[in-house]
């Protein structure tokens, strides 16, 4: 346990040890100092703001402490050296390396780990990293620990002949739901499930899932065969359960699985000890090699880094449609091999399928708190899968669907009387006695193959490991002799279908690189080889049967070295480790998609069994009414399409598929017109254009391919598919006769339909409505000339151009008048088909509402299922124009597709007859209260009188106030004596004194001028002008009284003096 | 070590419980929020007694009535060279875990006396000297605690049995 020391980066070298404080064998503490050391450092002093600034050089002493404790082993650094660079100059034997640590305390020392200080450039935590402990990930041990555990238990493995093999639980070994269901059907020994669940086997969570599902019960379907394959696997492996289910999820189905822990013991590891909840892996039990693991899984994606150790696992889907309950965490499944090859009877309902929930990868989310806010979402989302399952029972649904469909086909039965075996979606497993059949079967075989592979992996890797130690000493093994089971499993793998060269199509989505996908790598893991285009050296085509007519079928065709199979043959062979004879999974391909030069070459692959696939969607119904008759013509329009059919160029190719669907629309369901009603409509066609070929205005559309057939017999020809002219399209494309066709076109896309009821009623034009009967549409056409003066504006203006296509215009309308001939004025039925290379099929949809202006919409479908993706609708595009003859709509259009514009819908956008009702503008507010000028009235009111008593007021004040002014006058001169009174007495009092002490008066001042103080002056004086002035005021003299003050102070002052 | 401590706490009360028996609704509500906590150092095992009911105050905002609670508890506080008896729980090759109660111990290999050692092929996996001591998911052990780590709400422990009368106890 010695540990280097190392100076550390953040000291300033070079430096020079300067002393050394301890010897070796002497002990150290953490954090006591062992090495005192110099250094110099440069220092700036002065004052930078006045520019005096410089830089010193000083010596600096420091002490280097000890980040461990332990004893000093040996030293590498003397005295006196100078060291230039960080480097490691002791060595200490440690008295604990914390190898193992428990949630931040050292499990040998007992030390906290978490608690740092400045002596320690590193925590101690990162001492032990590796969590490899099944039920604990607060368990972590150092590498070398864990390097040391894992050798112990290789050796130990290799000793009883054994390898790891770490078991998935939900979809590999078991099945999960908690679909009450299954419970009432456990009870039910009548229902045709009985025998099928009766041993699945049930248990509660304590800590399950909260709301409305907590407490539920989890009804667990063990795969067939399950124990006795544990039994003998356990026999050459160690097994472990790795399961992304909760830890008592996981316990309880190891109880169930294995309730005396033989198997399993308690190597159990769960999402909750797990660390990551998209993805498994190896590392975290087998932290150091994972060189003798084996991973059995349903799902290849959770193990990105494992790749070669896993096995895949055909999933168990035992409950029909419920998937893997415990998926809500994990990114969506991708592999789309239906290994099954029963199909289910109806597609299980979206959204109870826990893995058709979105979920989101787990690339890179840094930021914790979003992971958290991630996991939040993520256990909602599988609480709401759960609660979901549990009040759809999806189970039951497809039971009763099930039980209907068989009401249904004994019905049949009983009809038909002898033939009893009806067709009941594949379960032909049931006994035919019973009255209902059952949705649950219980007819897995996988674990049967995987023991081979187990087994088979098993002796091959000991095999090689025999061959590898055969001269050694079993004692002296080390890790590089364990052969590396991933290899032996890749080579054994990549045997199986060496060789092959595989083309998928119809598998994997558009956009995602084949070779990428998951199954690709699958494929490409066992050997095979993708490759992306159909070339000679292919030998296989795997397709969706759901999608059997694409490009690289029609190309493979051609090909006869190459067989064409469905996704099962893949799928099975990579379940069975074989590849499987090809046969019986070969898909008949479409006749018309087949390579045959001519009947000769269709003939020559009988081998081939013939099945039929029901296609959906639109194409379904042109299969289905097509007859037998018909094929030869179909080989004949094949014939065509094959030398036409270039490689690669897209534009080409939508050329090239055009015939195909001519001979497609042969067969649609409007067969009866385009067949019968043709010839009749010809003929009126042609009655009609002699009557009235200027004919401008229609209200209706019409078909430019009507138009070259009358015009060109030879054109209707190639459209009836019996035609050889190859690149005639080519060549009409550029022609003159296209080009009046497009011009009829855009003038027949939106103005030429322009009608208006008003001008109807006020011209009395008596226009042609569709509705309109024979005769009123010749009038229209006679009126048609008058043009100008309906609302219609139809650009008679450039009627020099226009002369020149009114005849196709003509000949349009007259087409479209017999085709509302020939359907019997039935506007409801609006379909017209016609197929002709000048590219579109018009089907007009009935009467059209007339109005002033509208627009005009097109639904334009594009059938190009050349390309080789699976996409399953029939995509289409809406147009939308309010301009008459739009370019877009026109340029579109006049794209090669397939596009056929299906329906002209009108809508009007324009007022109601008879205009919009007026609008309500005027204010009507409800009078209440005073009216205004009342309440100007009370408000002047209240001033007034509130003014009036202000003035009041301030007049009243006023007279107070002078009252008071005059008490006060009258009582001065009684407070004035009295202070006079005291000043004189004073002043005597003061005398007196004076006298007493000095003896007598002596004059204080030399002078003469003192005059005695004003009171001492003769009282009678005052008295006399005080009584005159009494008086005077009690005699009412005003005048003496106002003027009474001034005479007051004259007199004192008079005094004064 | 167990102690008799007395402790206070704050209990808040919602207004809808404002009545006659606040004080019997209070000390309810400070058992459950107290009782089989740990506060970091020390597990609060049971409320003795509540002694000092303060009285309610409104906090202002949420109408809460805020009360101090002042109470006696037995705490156990787990020390280090504490000796305790515990359960085993759960065991791996670097050791076994063991249950004191709330406390969860880990003993680790090196802890462990030399001659009981790991055995991964018994049914189940257990450490053992294949004579008087077996060491299984079950197995009452006396462990030495030999440093403890508390952070708020939990508290680790690691154990040892590498001392004389520590081990397997004979139940």
């Amino acid at each position: 346990m010695a540990k280097t020391l190392k100076l550390g980066q953040r000291l300033r070298y070079p430096i020079t040890i300067s002393k050394i404080f301890k010897r070796p064998g002497d002990g150290v503490v953490k954090k006591e100092p062992i090495l005192q050391y110099t250094f110099r450092f440069e220092r700036k002093i002065g004052d930078p703001a006045l520019d005096e600034e410089r830089t010193i050089f000083e010596n600096g002493i420091a002490d280097w402490d000890s980040p461990t404790e332990g004893k000093i082993k040996q030293w590498r650094v003397k005295e006196g050296q100078i060291i230039n660079r960080d480097e490691e100059f002791v060595v200490v034997e440690e008295t604990c390396s914390h190898e193992v640590q428990y949630a931040g305390l050292c499990a040998l020392c007992g030390k906290d780990m978490k608690q740092q200080d400045w002596a320690t450039e590193s925590l101690d935590t990162e001492r032990a990293t590796v969590s490899m402990v099944h039920d604990n990930v607060a368990l972590t041990v150092s590498h070398n620990q864990a390097e040391r555990a894992e050798m112990q238990l290789q050796r130990r493995l290799l000793k009883e002949r054994k390898l790891s093999l770490v078991v998935d639980l939900d979809q590999t070994i078991i099945h999960a739901c908690i679909e009450p269901t299954i419970g009432e059907w456990q009870q039910d020994p009548a229902n045709p499930n009985y025998e099928s669940v009766k041993d699945v086997r049930s248990f509660q969570l304590d800590d399950g899932p909260r709301g409305l599902a907590s407490g539920c019960w989890y009804y667990i379907k063990m795969r067939p065969g399950l124990l006795e394959f544990l039994e003998r696997m356990a026999e050459i492996f160690e097994l472990h359960v790795y399961t992304m289910g909760t830890r008592a999820y996981a316990l309880n189905i190891a109880k169930i699985v294995d309730p005396s822990q033989k198997l399993f013991g308690n190597r159990v590891i769960s999402r909750d000890e797990n660390g990551s909840m998209t993805a498994k892996s190896l590392q975290r039990l087998f932290p150091v090699s994972t060189n003798m693991v084996v991973v059995i899984d349903d799902r290849a994606d959770v193990w990105p880094h494992n790749r070669p150790n896993l096995i895949k696992v055909t999933p168990y889907d035992f409950f029909k449609g419920i998937g893997d309950i415990n998926s809500s965490f994990l990114p969506k499944r991708e592999d789309i091999i239906a290994a099954t090859p029963a199909p289910d009877p109806t597609p299980p309902i979206n959204g109870n399928t826990p893995s058709g929930t979105p979920s989101e990868r787990e690339n890179a989310v840094a930021n914790s708190d979003e992971e958290n806010a991630l996991l939040q979402l993520q256990t909602e989302e599988q609480e709401r899968t759960l609660e979901k399952q549990l009040k759809d029972r999806p189970l039951l649904h497809l039971q009763e669907e099930l039980d209907r469909e068989d009401e249904q086909a004994e019905k049949l039965s009983n009809k038909d009387g002898d033939s009893q075996e009806v067709s009941t979606n594949g379960h032909s497993e049931t006994p035919s006695h019973h009255q209902r059949h059952n949705l649950l079967c219980d007819d897995d075989q996988e674990l049967i193959f995987l023991e081979n592979h187990l087994t088979e992996l098993h002796r091959s890797f000991y095999e090689q490991y025999d061959a590898r130690v055969a001269t050694r000493n079993t004692e002296d093994i080390t890790s590089s002799f364990i052969p590396d089971v991933g290899l032996t499993l890749n080579y054994l793998k990549s045997q199986i279908l060496r060789g092959t060269r595989i083309v998928l199509s119809g598998l994997v989505p558009l956009g995602v690189d084949v070779r990428k996908s998951e199954i690709g790598m699958h494929a490409q893991d066992f050997g095979a080889e993708i490759r992306t285009r159909v070339a000679a050296d292919v030998t296989h085509l795997v397709i969706s049967s759901s999608r059997p007519r694409t490009q690289k079928v029609r190309q493979a065709a051609r090909i006869p070295s190459i067989k064409i199979v469905n996704q099962n043959w893949l799928a099975d062979s990579l379940a069975q480790w074989r590849k499987l004879d090809a046969t019986p999974y070969l898909i008949d391909i479409h006749p018309s998609d087949r390579n045959t030069q001519g009947t000769q070459e269709a003939s020559a692959s009988p081998t081939r069994p013939r099945i039929t696939i029901v296609q959906s969607g639109h194409r379904d119904v042109v299969k289905s009414q097509n007859d037998e008759a018909e094929d030869g013509d179909a080989d004949d329009s094949a014939e065509e399409d094959d030398e036409n059919d270039p490689d690669d160029d897209d534009d080409m190719d939508r050329f090239d598929v055009m015939p195909r669907d001519l001979e497609d629309g042969e067969a649609s369901p409007v067969d009866g017109i385009n067949q019968t009603g043709w010839d009749d409509v010809d003929k009126e066609l042609q009655e009609f254009m002699g009557s009235d070929a200027e004919s401008d205005l229609e209200s209706t559309v019409t078909d430019q391919s009507r138009d070259t057939d009358t015009d060109e017999p030879k054109n209707k020809k190639r459209k009836l598919g019996d035609a050889d002219e190859d690149g005639s399209f080519e060549a009409s494309i550029g022609s003159a006769l296209a080009k009046k066709q497009r011009l009829a076109r855009a003038r027949t896309t939106a103005l030429r339909n322009v009608k208006n009821i008003g001008d109807d009623d006020a011209e009395g034009s008596g226009l042609p409505t569709p509705m309109g009967t024979g005769d009123e549409e010749d009038a229209g056409a006679e009126v048609a000339g008058e043009g100008d003066g309906n609302g219609i504006s139809l650009g008679d203006g450039d009627g020099a151009e226009d002369d020149e296509d009114d005849e196709d215009f003509a000949d349009l309308e007259a087409e479209l008048e017999a085709e509302l001939e020939a359907e019997g004025q039935v506007p409801e039925v609006p379909i017209k088909q016609l197929s002709s290379p000048s590219v579109e099929r018009v089907i007009v949809n009935g009467p059209f509402p007339i109005a002033p202006f509208r627009i005009l919409r097109l639904r334009c479908f594009s059938i190009d299922d050349d390309d080789d993706d699976a996409r399953s609708p029939p995509t289409y595009r809406d147009y939308e124009s309010r301009t008459p003859a739009s370019d877009r709509i026109e340029r579109e259009i006049r794209k090669p597709a397939i596009y056929c514009a299906i329906r002209f819908d009108l809508i009007r956008d324009m007022p109601p007859v008879g205009g919009y009702s007026p609008v309500q503008y005027k204010r009507n507010l409800p009078a209440s209260g005073f009216r205004p000028r009342t309440w100007f009235i009370a408000m002047g009111a209240v001033m007034t009188y509130g003014f009036y008593k202000y003035g009041q007021g301030t007049r009243e004040l006023r007279e107070l106030g002078r009252e008071k002014m005059w008490s006060r006058i009258h009582l001065i001169p009684l407070l004035q004596a009295e202070e006079d009174r005291d000043l004189v007495r004073r002043h005597l009092a003061d005398q007196a004194r004076e006298k007493e002490l000095l003896g007598e008066n002596i004059k204080v001042y030399n002078s003469d001028r003192y005059g005695l103080p004003l009171p001492l002056f003769p009282s009678f004086l005052f008295l006399f002008v005080y009584g005159v002035y009494a008086v005077a005021a009690f005699a009412g003299y005003d005048g003496f009284v106002c003027e009474g003050m001034e005479g007051i102070f004259w007199v004192l002052g008079w005094g004064v003096t | 070590m167990f102690f008799l401590y007395n402790l206070e706490r704050r209990v808040t009360l919602h207004p809808s419980y404002f009545g006659k028996n606040m004080h019997e609704l209070v000390t309810g509500k400070l058992l459950k929020d107290v009782e089989g906590t740990c506060t970091g150092s020390y597990y609060i095992i049971s409320i003795m007694d509540t002694f000092d009911i303060s009285e309610g105050r409104i906090l202002p905002g949420s109408g809460l009535a805020e009360f101090t609670v002042g109470y006696r508890a037995v705490v156990w506080r787990p020390f280090k060279g504490e000796t305790v008896d515990a359960v085993v729980v759960s065991v791996n090759q670097h050791g076994f875990f063991a249950e004191a109660g709330p406390l969860r111990i880990f003993v680790s290999t090196h802890l462990i006396p030399q001659d009981i050692k790991w055995d991964p092929n018994a049914t189940p996996p257990q450490f053992t000297n294949n004579e008087d001591t077996t060491i299984e998911v079950g197995t009452h052990v006396r462990v030495k605690i030999l440093g403890t780590r508390a952070e708020v709400g939990e508290l680790w422990a690691i154990g040892s049995i590498k001392e004389d009368y520590l081990g397997t106890l004979q139940v």
